[in-house]
């Protein structure tokens, strides 16, 4: 039988940087040396709720009230509940314990999907989608609702985003595209509270599309923002 | 979280998520005792993807400034030698990316030039033969084996660092090592 070589290696030892490299080293960072312990997990947590939480509010105290605000009042607080979970979910544990990168990028899918599905069935008309988009009037309403909602789920990711900076050198793009979903839902719930309009074509592309391009948007930005 | 001792003389018993945490609070000692402890698998694996001592150096100190000003972030619990291995491995990626703009840097081929790696303190013939084996294999399997095999890191955390699955690391690994035993075995062969 042919012995296996790799059996009888010997792998080399680990290599040792130069006394002068390590000085430097051991200089910079020694020198003026404070403690410095951010925020804890829990708190990150907290204030990235909060967070989501008040831009729907302020959203809704500007935009006021729309005729469809009980449902919606409804669906607001259970979208926080699943923004909450989300996040607990994704980021809440420290980098390298945190569930598979795969299983954070199924959960993000689902939601995505489930909030479609939700919006579907929110909506209390669906025209035929040649109409929605022949129609000016409807292209220029949720065109409206898009860019508005844009600005508060950017606001919204912004702040988790500052929340939970430089603490993901692991999987940055994935906790980014977390932030953004968050921050997405945030923003489409606030508008969701402040559109009157019930049709479901306007609601998937001027509230739902929001949550994709954010999450999008969140993975290009959080592989900057996450990574130390 | 182990009872971190308050004058940080006697750090042998402590794990380096232990002396991270005293680090973060201000302690000096502990951060010598940290850098005793990671910087040679540190340094290991930067040399292993420069193949240039200087170079990997110059990210070693660069690693080591960015887990400085990022150490309030360190989220306690998290395993430190994957999150550091991590922000060396971007900053070695950083650095290659900035190097191919710079024209200057660049071969008269357009390619960047790959530095001989340079010898160990391990002068046998074997040695000599798995640095080259490892030299010619490709960059992926190379770096799955530094990780696992000579870092230290469990499969998982490897797949972490280098943002893939478990499953891929253990293919590039397999693979790394059937490139191993054929140069290896090439060797015994041409030695004999």
């Amino acid at each position: 039988m042919t012995k296996d070589p790799l059996a009888e290696i010997g792998w080399p030892e680990p290599a040792v940087p130069s006394a002068r490299a390590s000085k430097l080293i051991r200089e910079s960072v020694t020198r003026d040396l404070k403690p410095d312990r951010g925020l804890s997990a829990g708190v990150r947590l907290l204030l990235s709720v909060a967070a989501s939480a008040g831009v729907v509010f302020a959203a809704l105290l500007l935009s006021g009230s729309s005729k469809r605000m009980e449902g919606a009042l409804l669906g607001a607080v259970g979208w926080g509940i699943v923004q909450g979970a989300v996040l607990f979910l994704g980021l809440s544990r420290p980098p390298g314990r945190r569930v598979p990168r795969v299983a954070r990028l199924v959960v993000l899918a689902v939601v995505i999907a489930a909030f479609f599905v939700y919006l579907g069935f929110a909506g209390s008309q669906l025209l035929p989608v040649g109409e929605f988009l022949g129609a000016e009037a409807h292209r220029h309403a949720a065109m409206g609702c898009a860019i508005q909602a844009v600005a508060w789920g950017a606001l919204a990711s912004g702040g988790v985003l500052l929340f939970w900076r430089r603490t993901d050198p692991l999987s940055p793009g994935v906790s980014g595209a977390i932030a953004g979903l968050a921050g997405g839902l945030a923003g489409a719930v606030a508008i969701g509270l402040a559109c009157p309009s019930g049709e479901t074509w306007h609601l998937w592309v001027g509230h739902g599309l929001v949550v994709v391009g954010l999450s999008l948007a969140g993975w290009f930005v959080g592989r900057k923002s996450f990574a130390p | 979280m182990a009872a971190v001792a308050e004058d940080r003389e006697n750090t042998e018993d402590d794990s380096v998520e232990d002396l991270m945490r005293a680090y973060v609070d201000g302690s000096a000692p502990a951060f010598d005792a940290l850098y005793r402890r990671v910087s040679p698998r540190l340094f290991g694996y930067l040399l292993r993807l420069t193949r240039n001592r200087e170079r990997a150096e110059d990210l070693l100190q660069i690693t080591f400034t960015k887990i400085h000003r990022a150490r309030a972030s360190y989220l306690l619990g998290a395993p430190l030698l994957p999150w550091v291995l991590a922000i060396a491995r971007r900053s070695f990626y950083d650095e290659r990316r900035a190097a191919k703009s710079r024209s200057e840097d660049l071969s008269p081929d357009g390619e960047l030039p790959e530095p001989k790696l340079e010898e160990h303190g391990l002068p046998t013939d074997i040695q000599v033969a798995l640095e080259k084996a490892l030299d010619s294999m490709p960059e992926s399997y190379r770096e799955a084996i530094q990780l696992t095999k000579l870092t230290g890191l469990s499969i998982s955390e490897a797949a972490e660092v280098l943002g893939t699955t478990p499953t891929a690391v253990k293919l590039r690994v397999h693979r790394g090592y059937n490139v191993l035993r054929k140069s290896l075995h090439g060797f015994k062969r041409g030695d004999s």
